[in-house]
């Protein structure tokens, strides 16, 4: 069975940004795959050592954006391909659905098209059911476990319960941490990610990203908090006594 | 213009950030519901009462099940023929699935995750936190039909006005579901953290305490029971850092933070907690924060409002019993 994984790059959290001319500015250019992906990654891989999958990660952007791909690459994934567009800052959820969707309608050998729950960037976690929808896939999101015999069967994970949840073959799903907490790449993946040579996409000009929201304004958003007040009492009891008469005197209870 | 909101119903309740969005929703004009399941009556009658005039309804009791290509069918045609133009969504996992088919099947722009909204111009404008929450973005949609996704508690709770009627319309069931749910198993009852007003929050500190002499399970397991004691006192949800849910002490849906959930609290107590980034964008927009951690030196001292240097195990016990007395249980 084949199994698409997709993964996108993104700034990492450590970083600080600012605006400049409306355009954000990252303290550290250099960015890593999103970590909801390295799920997503971790999910097709647990399924190449259960069920022999050969794993493909996909991505799409520029043809520097490889970052998550060679991840990918290093974890286990077998093979890399990257969607190229020219400009990175328009691609929307919706056009990125549609690029991937044209890519799966040219390549239908995929069983899994897998996605994790959501971006660490605009994090509206839309992309996964948008794909399904516009691919005509069964969609199985919220994955924590995956099985597959005849149909593929899932754990489906909210907040207070868990549905088991099966479907047809080819499924697209989306995938959340209880499937495992991601392997490290080994020193031979690493490796061998460094020098893979990643097949281009091109996709035709028809599916050129067209976002329908637009951005009017971005603004630093970190407020910052007066400084901490320190609680000084001898003993934890008195400690504890005067921290609870100032969180009372806070009115919020 | 008008607005309809999805009513995610989820065991018998009607989640908070559906009712919340009535508010938002309200400066566009005339807002009307869509409730899709067996009892969809009964919820409707909540949504009068809540200020809405207009329910529409589905009570098929395939929507005893969520199913968002069903539900996306159904709504996109009910949209189109009583002339909708944006629909609120709660920003829930499920609903955003919801909301991801719907722009397809209506080829709406999403504007998600609205911190705030208003008219200008007739035309929509949301802001929306970015970055994890580092930035914020206004933003617009230039497409015909606009969704509109809403966290908890973002937006003012409408006063109730007990008694008030309003309009019932039924809609078409349309669409299928390719996919089957076989079995459901219930995994919590506590408070959920998303819409919880008060969450204590656990981190590495409770695997240790010396005096105990207990393994770090046993430790943890003492920790988790104590905490739990003060949030029953506080009715508060039950928080964990990322290290917690990886070492297996809480499920992952306790998670606080880069991979887990971002919740704005009135009050966030974290206790063992050191503070890393991950953890910060998922809390730093609470609005007071208690940290409580043995090393002076921890970073998360400089995202809170008060500091306590103590072991947790020290000062819990004491915490959940002057809490009680405070707050006369």
């Amino acid at each position: 069975m084949k199994v698409l994984v997709c993964v996108k790059p993104v700034f990492n959290s450590e970083v600080e940004l600012s605006i400049s001319e409306n355009k954000i500015v990252s303290s550290d250019p250099d960015r890593v795959i999103n970590p909801f992906d390295e799920y997503a990654v971790e999910a097709a891989i647990q399924l190449k050592e259960n069920y022999n999958a050969q794993i493909t990660a996909l991505t799409v952007g520029t043809l520097e954006d490889d970052q998550a791909l060679r991840h990918a690459l290093a974890m286990g994934a077998d093979e890399a391909v990257l969607i190229e567009i020219q400009d990175r800052l328009r691609l929307d959820s919706k056009s990125t659905a549609r690029l991937i969707a044209a890519f799966f309608e040219q390549n239908p050998e995929f069983d899994l098209i897998i996605f994790g729950r959501q971006t660490i960037e605009v994090g509206s976690g839309l992309l996964p059911a948008q794909f399904a929808r516009m691919a005509g896939l069964p969609f199985l999101g919220l994955a924590g476990k995956i099985e597959i015999g005849s149909e593929v069967e899932i754990n489906r994970i909210l907040d207070d319960r868990i549905l088991r949840v099966s479907s047809r073959l080819p499924a697209a799903l989306s995938v959340v941490q209880s499937i495992g907490e991601p392997r490290y790449p080994s020193f031979m993946g690493l490796r061998k990610a460094k020098k893979a040579e990643i097949p281009v996409w091109k996709p035709g000009d028809d599916l050129l990203p067209t976002p329908d929201v637009q951005s009017l304004n971005i603004q630093s958003a970190v407020k910052e908090r007066a400084d901490c007040v320190f609680i000084k009492a001898d003993n934890p009891r008195a400690l504890s006594q005067e921290l609870v008469l100032r969180v009372m005197g806070e009115k919020i209870l | 213009m008008n607005a309809w909101i999805f009513f995610q119903i989820d065991e018998d309740k009607i989640h908070p950030a559906s009712l919340e969005a009535i508010t938002p929703a309200k400066q566009l004009g005339q807002v009307s519901a869509v409730i899709l399941h067996p009892q969809a009556r009964k919820y409707a009658n909540t949504a009068f009462e809540y200020g809405i005039d207009q329910v529409f309804i589905n009570e098929d009791t395939e929507f005893s099940q969520f199913t968002p290509e069903v539900f996306s069918s159904t709504i996109a045609a009910a949209v189109l023929k009583h002339q909708a133009v944006v629909i609120f969504l709660p920003s829930t996992f499920q609903s955003r699935e919801l909301a991801g088919m719907l722009s397809v099947d209506l080829n709406a722009g999403v504007l998600n995750d609205a911190l705030s909204l208003k008219l200008t111009d007739n035309q929509v404008q949301v802001t929306r936190p970015i970055f994890e929450g580092k930035l914020n973005e206004e933003i617009h949609a230039t497409s015909v039909f606009k969704l509109v996704t809403v966290r908890s508690r973002m937006f003012a709770m409408p006063a109730k006005q007990p008694g008030k009627t309003g309009q019932l319309i039924e809609i078409e069931k349309l669409g299928l579901s390719e996919t089957k749910i076989m079995e459901s198993t219930r995994t919590s009852s506590g408070v959920n953290l998303a819409n919880a007003s008060v969450v204590v929050s656990l981190g590495r500190g409770i695997t240790n305490h010396p005096a105990f002499g207990l393994s770090e399970d046993e430790t943890s397991k003492k920790g988790i029971e104590m905490s739990s004691s003060l949030a029953n006192i506080l009715n508060a949800a039950i928080g964990a850092s990322r290290a917690v849910v990886d070492a297996g002490y809480l499920p992952y849906d306790h998670q606080v933070g880069q991979t887990g959930k971002i919740i704005s609290p009135d009050l966030y107590i974290c206790m063992g907690i050191s503070g890393s980034i991950q953890h910060l964008v998922g809390m730093r927009s609470s609005k007071i924060v208690v940290a409580i951690n043995k090393d002076p030196e921890a970073p998360i001292f400089q995202s809170a409002d008060y500091g306590m240097i103590a072991d947790l195990f020290d000062v819990l016990p004491h915490l959940t019993e002057f809490f009680k007395e405070a707050l006369n249980h």
